[in-house]
């Protein structure tokens, strides 16, 4: 008897802890999730899986945090973070995070998302680094990743000119230690599809390395990283690398979240610095955080009439399979140095910044009259000012950005809570046609943020716990000329969604969206003009879950695209998702399977997929067929899971898939992918 | 030959731009999403919606349009409640000189307990062009408000539903007949939400979406957006005591800023 009992106590323990830990994960994929849906494709968010991961070892301490550090939680909105602070102010310290409910604008989604990455636990402060300490309580984090296209494509082909020269393998490897809010390092190995594995030319031994060993809080140093970081101020419009939120169906995602500096643990290959970098307390409540940064840039070089070496593009994929990206691999180098003050209180928040990038390298201009602005040189210095200010219900944040000898730049908004149930936002820009920066993420239409003006105002409605209604619309003018567009252009875009969530396991959403541009007429014409590019996304999504273990969504996206006077042209996407992640199971996984059709690339459509985890992909729906995927996750201990995903397309009459060295001959493109991760 | 040249232009423009008759800087300020708002120009809009006002009022708008001050729209209206019935005048001139668009309403409206309004506006219209002579109709419009809940109110009107056409032949000027469905959202007395979806017959449809905030007793913010063509809206209202002063600007990616100024007086 009770030998019996002692078994199902041990039953019940273990089957707890695999809850505890298949919930975290969970939790936090559903969290990506819903900010990925809202996401134009192409985001990096493994940067974000990271932070939360962490997160939910190493809560926040709602009592001793600050704002940089609330921002890295993205679904924070500045204003609540700002209102936390004022409530704490007003109010003491927390005493329950029950108290939360009591703060404005903290609804109950966001209540709930916050609650398992926050606590008011004192104890996590200070923790001494010592051997002893980093060795028993430090946090490891090990991922290996292999995956591949299975079948062959023609650049592996034994062609006369371009090939790729490496094997099709792609493989991740990544370690990851923290001690408590103290030390961070990582170290990072990456092989793209193509790249040589090992000691290939340009690179000893790896084509990707990456990695930084970080210090935090020690007295009045915040922060301290060596190796490679990112800088994050203001709103994105004088430093920021790495990647930033912008337009989209959550609409306060125009105000940037800055977090300032952070230790670089992501696999792309462009988006950081490289070099050394701190953040010093210099009187309370001012901060300086001067960096310097030394690193190569893949790039196309050209020759001037001087016979001199020149840039016409830095190219950030990262990929060197073919003679040629070999060739442009790390072919130009780049320094940058610079400091950033900040001064903050609970209301008030100014930053002053000031940096130089240069090159070894001289850029030219390429010579088309579009890119008549761009930069060119080796030297720039850019300065920069921004601001957020909370006035009652109203958080107004702004950034002014200037390149000497170059043009300005200026973005103003304010977020503002008109009602319990319905905040609003509006943000003004203009940023000059020569305003150059390499930092520069600020919000924008277009994907660089230069040659642009516009007004973008946006609502958040949530009538009641059931419903939630965003709606935003965008207007912007590009006073020079773009590729494609040979004549100043203009254009809008407007969005509305409506969120249905009638209990927490039925979810609906239907999304409009309409988007017109102009364009270089397709007509064959002495002088191009320009026509209305139009393009409209209807989308149609039901969620929802069977029992504990099964979870379903389907969606239906219609895309319609009409360019000029030509005909509307159509693409379609259906798909349906099933889920499964029973609480007390080593095994969970998932499928999808899609029908696309799309009149051609003008219509294409893309979507969120699920894939292992640190691994974001958004499906490109391109021409018709089927695509299918199924991920599954598997616990093989304690501390060790490992995932598999297999993925394919399968195309209707077509001979072949893809183009240039991508393409394969038949009508299937599948990739699998392997992934084991080992916490120690 | 400024002159003509404008006329000119107009004769273009009338029968596209602004064939609605101006709704007043509150309303336009709130990108014109008026179907179930309760305003005084509410005569130009939903004649339902003057059953908001609580004793009379009488208010001006001035609108000026394109380039150069000659371009003008000037309006006026009066309201007068009674019992739970609402009577109004409402005259809005349009043009220049030479060239000018008249339209002249008598409205009313009756409350139907605290949920349901009604109300029936008759216009006389009339073009007025310098030389050349003029051209009489007349129209109808008519209109329900509905209020759901106390933060939800619905509205629907109609312009026009004869489709009565000018009497001369020669004017391509048409009196819109349209369809207009709407809805508002105040979730606090600080706090309106709007939108429209207009169907005229002759166009597409669009959408207006607009906010009114009451920022602080004196201050009211306003914003809107409408579709097509996509065009954006701000306002700010000024209450002091019976007077109230709206200011709007309307952005066109083509013709650029409208901006308008009305004054209203409750007795």
């Amino acid at each position: 008897m009770r030998s019996k009992l002692l078994l199902l106590a041990a039953f019940l323990l273990i089957g707890f802890a695999a809850k505890a830990q298949t919930q975290e994960d969970q939790l936090i994929k559903d969290l990506i999730e819903s900010i990925a849906e809202n996401l134009p494709e192409d985001y990096d968010l493994s940067e974000l899986q990271d932070r939360l991961t962490y997160y939910r070892k190493h809560p926040i301490n709602l009592n001793g945090t600050n704002a940089e550090e609330l921002k890295t939680l993205v679904f924070l909105s500045p204003l609540q973070i700002s209102n936390l602070f004022e409530h704490i102010r007003k109010n003491g310290k927390l005493i329950d995070l029950l108290e939360l409910q009591s703060i404005p604008e903290f609804d109950l989604t966001t209540i709930q998302r916050l609650m398992p990455f926050v606590t008011l636990d004192q104890s996590a402060t200070a923790d001494r680094i010592t051997a002893a300490n980093l060795a028993k309580y430090g946090n490891n984090d090990l991922i290996v990743r292999y995956g591949r296209v299975i079948e062959k494509t023609r650049g592996y082909t034994d062609l006369p000119g371009s090939r790729y020269l490496g094997t099709p393998d792609r493989y991740l490897f990544r370690y990851r230690y923290t001690y408590s809010n103290r030390v961070s390092a990582s170290l990072v190995f990456e092989k793209d599809a193509g790249e040589y594995l090992f000691n290939g030319p340009k690179q000893r031994p790896f084509d990707f390395m990456s990695g930084h060993v970080a210090i935090l809080n020690t007295g009045r140093f915040k922060k301290i990283v060596l190796g490679d970081y990112t800088m994050q101020f203001g709103q994105a419009l004088t430093l920021w690398s790495g990647f930033a939120f912008g337009k989209s169906p959550d609409i306060t995602g125009v105000a940037k979240r800055d977090v300032g500096l952070r230790p670089y643990t992501s696999a792309n290959e462009f988006a950081f610095l490289r070099g050394a970098a701190t953040t010093v307390t210099i009187v309370d409540n001012i901060d300086f955080t001067p960096f310097v940064s030394h690193r190569k840039l893949d790039a196309t070089l050209g020759t001037n009439a001087d016979g001199q070496q020149t840039v016409t593009t830095i190219n950030e994929t990262g990929l060197h399979r073919t003679q040629n990206e070999i060739n442009n691999k790390n072919s130009t180098e780049q320094i940058v140095y610079g400091g950033v003050l900040q001064y903050r209180t609970s209301a008030l928040s100014i930053g002053a910044v000031a940096y130089h990038t240069s090159f070894n390298k001289l850029f030219v201009p390429g010579s088309s009259l579009y890119q008549q602005f761009n930069f060119a040189g080796k030297d720039l210095t850019n300065v920069g000012a921004h601001y957020s200010y909370t006035y009652k219900n109203f958080y107004f944040f702004g950034e002014f950005g200037k390149a000497l000898d170059a043009g300005l730049a200026y973005v103003n908004g304010a977020l503002v809570s008109l009602s319990p149930t319905v905040s609003a936002v509006v943000l003004h820009r203009n940023y000059q046609k020569n305003y150059h920066n390499f930092f520069n993420q600020a919000t924008a239409e277009a994907s660089e943020a230069f040659n642009e003006k516009g007004f973008y105002a946006g609502l958040n409605i949530n009538p009641s716990k059931v419903w939630s209604i965003q709606l935003y619309g965008d207007y912007f003018k590009y006073p020079w000329l773009r590729f494609r567009v040979d004549a100043p252009s203009d254009g809008y875009e407007f969005l509305g969604q409506v969120t249905y969530s009638p209990t927490k396991t039925f979810r609906a959403i239907l999304r409009f969206k309409s988007e017109v541009k102009q364009q270089n007429t397709a007509e064959t014409v002495p002088f191009n003009y320009l026509d209305d590019v139009k393009r409209e996304n209807y989308r149609a999504e039901v969620k929802w879950a069977l029992g504990k273990s099964f979870g379903f969504g389907n969606r239906i996206e219609v895309v319609q695209f009409k360019k000029g006077a030509g005909n509307s042209e159509f693409g379609y996407l259906a798909y349906q998702d099933v889920s499964y992640s029973p609480l007390s199971s080593r095994l969970s996984g998932n499928i999808r399977v899609a029908y696309f059709n799309t009149a051609s690339y003008d219509s294409r459509i893309y979507a969120y997929e699920d894939d292992v985890l640190y691994n974001f992909t958004f499906g490109l729906y391109n021409g018709k067929g089927v695509r299918g995927y199924a991920n599954l996750k598997y616990r093989l201990a304690k501390r060790l899971d490992v995932w598999g995903r297999y993925a394919l397309y399968n195309y209707d009459n077509v001979e072949t898939v893809g183009s240039g060295l991508d393409e394969i001959q038949g009508k299937m493109k599948s990739e699998m992918r392997v992934q084991l991760r080992y916490q120690f | 030959m400024h002159k003509i040249l404008l006329a000119f232009i107009l004769s273009f423009f009338i029968t596209d731009a602004y064939c609605q008759y101006n709704q007043g800087a509150r309303l336009t300020a709130m990108g014109n999403a008026s179907a179930a708002v309760n305003d005084i120009w509410s005569l130009n809009a939903n004649p339902a919606g003057i059953t908001g006002e609580k004793s009379p009022i009488a208010a001006l708008n001035y609108a000026r349009y394109l380039f150069g001050d000659e371009l003008s729209e000037q309006s006026f209206a009066f309201v007068l409640p009674f019992n739970n019935n609402f009577a109004g005048v409402s005259i809005n001139r349009y043009g220049i000189s030479e060239f000018n668009e008249i339209k002249a309403g008598f409205g009313l409206a009756k409350k139907f307990g605290e949920e349901l309004s009604i109300g029936v506006k008759a216009n006389f219209h009339q073009i007025k062009i310098t030389n050349y002579g003029n051209t009489t109709t007349f129209s109808v419009d008519a209109g329900v408000n509905y209020a759901l809940s106390k933060q939800i109110g619905l509205g629907v009107y109609v312009n026009n539903p004869s489709s009565q056409k000018y009497k001369s032949t020669n004017v391509e000027t048409y009196i819109p007949t349209a369809v207009h469905l709407g809805a508002t959202y105040t979730p606090s007395n600080k706090l309106v939400l709007a939108a429209t979806v207009s169907k005229d017959f002759e166009r597409k449809f669009d959408v207006g979406v607009g906010v009114d905030y009451k920022f602080y007793e004196l201050l009211s913010l306003r914003g809107g957006l409408s579709a097509k063509p996509f065009k954006q809206y701000f306002g700010i209202g000024l209450n002091y005591q019976k007077l109230i002063m709206d200011i709007a600007v309307e952005s066109h990616p083509q013709i650029g800023y409208t901006p308008q100024i009305g004054l209203s007086y409750a007795f």
